[in-house]
């Protein structure tokens, strides 16, 4: 199957993807195809199976758990983003649901035989472990901040803080 | 607000000013607003020192539009002893007022660039008068762009002016909050992400940044991703203040006095003391 050139020097385009071989990025290509959604469409679906990865092109995608008082939103992801990891890491299910909070447009790349061949293709497989742990780091580094509760006042130590 | 007019001074001694108008901006959050008679003269990220007598005095960067030249407008945080007192004013009461003290938001080297305001939580506060003035002379600079990030909707400051700014065809505005309830519906995350998304030239912008100390370290770090320069990246430091003018050290941080040679400071400046722990 021939790859649309013009879908490799996008990819090349992304930060995501910078400096990935042009092997690797043809592979994806290949893999790939072009999706728009509405909004409240969901991309993915928490505990469904995960079958690949998105790359987000525009609009915004809020990733989001199912509480009982209401959707739960955690982090809204936009252009330029990666949306999917657990196609990555067994049991290979959504572990939580994304959503277009307004019209999204985005590349979906199927891993089903780029998982396949990266278990045979050693510098795939780590290429592209590379990349998804510094995505996971990233979003795990955010979280760990997002939990300090930065914008709380500081505990009153009997000076007065200056405002703000 | 009420006709009641009397100067502010900017001389060293307070002046005795009665309280113009009072407005709750949060559950925690008032500001406070005073006429001047235009004789209070202040650049976007100067501070006042307000005092409350027999309480105490504390500085308040001032977050009211510099070419308005009738009032002022103080932001406070209700969190301390003098700052709560300060939240049970009510119109006429007075206050003794001094300055504008300390350095401000370097507005005329972004002329002909790309302007970036990064705000966390309160920190919109001494922001909002570089955003007024920014918006009055709005030809002078390339995009302007505020990136603004909060706890969660409640704690938006300033949500009028938040939407008529989003509303202009000038500037692009975006909020994030670190917890979305199900009934919001714009975005939760990080600021930093948004630095990541935001339309400007890194290379060449100058951006403008406060918050806590550990948002704006990461900031700074985003923005030197993007690839911006630290010369064109400025901090406001917020530190224990008590004279205001540089002489007793309670704000000392390294070398600077953060009341006299700050609050806003170039990153090149601030950066290498904001790891140091014993600061």
């Amino acid at each position: 199957m021939s790859t649309p050139q013009s879908l490799v020097n996008q990819l090349a385009q992304v930060e995501f993807f910078a400096g990935m071989a042009l092997p690797e990025l043809e592979l994806l290509a290949r893999h790939a195809h072009a999706a728009d959604h509405d909004t409240d469409e969901y991309l993915l679906q928490r505990g469904r199976p995960a079958s690949g990865f998105y790359l987000i092109t525009s609009g915004r995608v809020s990733l989001e758990l199912d509480a009982p008082r209401g959707r739960l939103a955690v982090q809204t992801l936009g252009a330029g983003d990666v949306l999917g990891i657990s196609w990555l890491i067994p049991p290979h299910t959504w572990q939580f649901s994304a959503r277009a909070v307004k019209p999204v447009s985005t590349i979906f790349f199927d891993t089903a035989e780029i998982r396949q061949r990266a278990e045979r293709d050693v510098v795939l497989h780590d290429d592209l472990m590379t990349r998804f742990m510094q995505l996971m780091a990233k979003r795990l580094h955010a979280t760990r901040i997002q939990l300090l509760d930065l914008y709380q006042p500081p505990a009153y130590q009997g000076g007065e803080q200056w405002s703000p | 607000m009420e006709s009641v007019t009397h100067a502010v001074s900017p001389a060293m001694l307070p002046q005795a000013v009665p309280v113009a108008d009072f407005q709750w901006e949060l559950a925690d959050t008032f500001t406070l607003y005073f006429f001047t008679d235009g004789e209070f003269e202040f650049e976007p990220g100067q501070m006042a020192m307000i005092a409350l007598a027999g309480v105490g005095e504390v500085p308040i960067s001032i977050s009211s539009n510099p070419d308005e030249r009738d009032h002022i407008a103080l932001t406070i945080r209700a969190i301390g002893f003098v700052t709560k007192a300060l939240s049970r004013l009510r119109p006429g009461d007075v206050v003794g007022l001094r300055g504008p003290y300390g350095t401000s938001w370097p507005l005329e080297s972004a002329i002909d660039r790309d302007l970036v305001i990064v705000a966390g939580g309160i920190g919109l506060a001494p922001l909002r008068s570089v955003i007024y003035r920014a918006l009055n002379s709005r030809g002078s600079f390339g995009n302007l762009v505020l990136l603004y990030g909060a706890r969660d909707p409640t704690s938006l400051l300033y949500e009028r002016e938040l939407h008529d700014w989003r509303g202009r065809f000038d500037m692009e505005v975006e909020i994030t909050v670190d917890r979305g309830g199900p009934e919001w519906m714009g975005d939760v995350g990080l600021v930093t992400h948004l630095v990541d998304r935001a339309q400007f030239n890194a290379e060449d912008a100058i951006a403008l940044v406060c918050g806590p100390e550990i948002m704006m370290h990461f900031v700074g770090e985003a923005l030197t991703r993007r690839g911006s320069r630290s010369e064109n990246v400025y901090f406001t430091m917020e530190r224990n203040m008590k004279c205001g003018i540089g002489l007793c050290g309670h704000c000392q941080l390294g070398p600077e006095f953060v009341c006299k040679d700050g609050p806003v400071f170039p990153l090149t400046r601030i950066g290498p003391l904001m790891g140091v722990k014993e600061l």
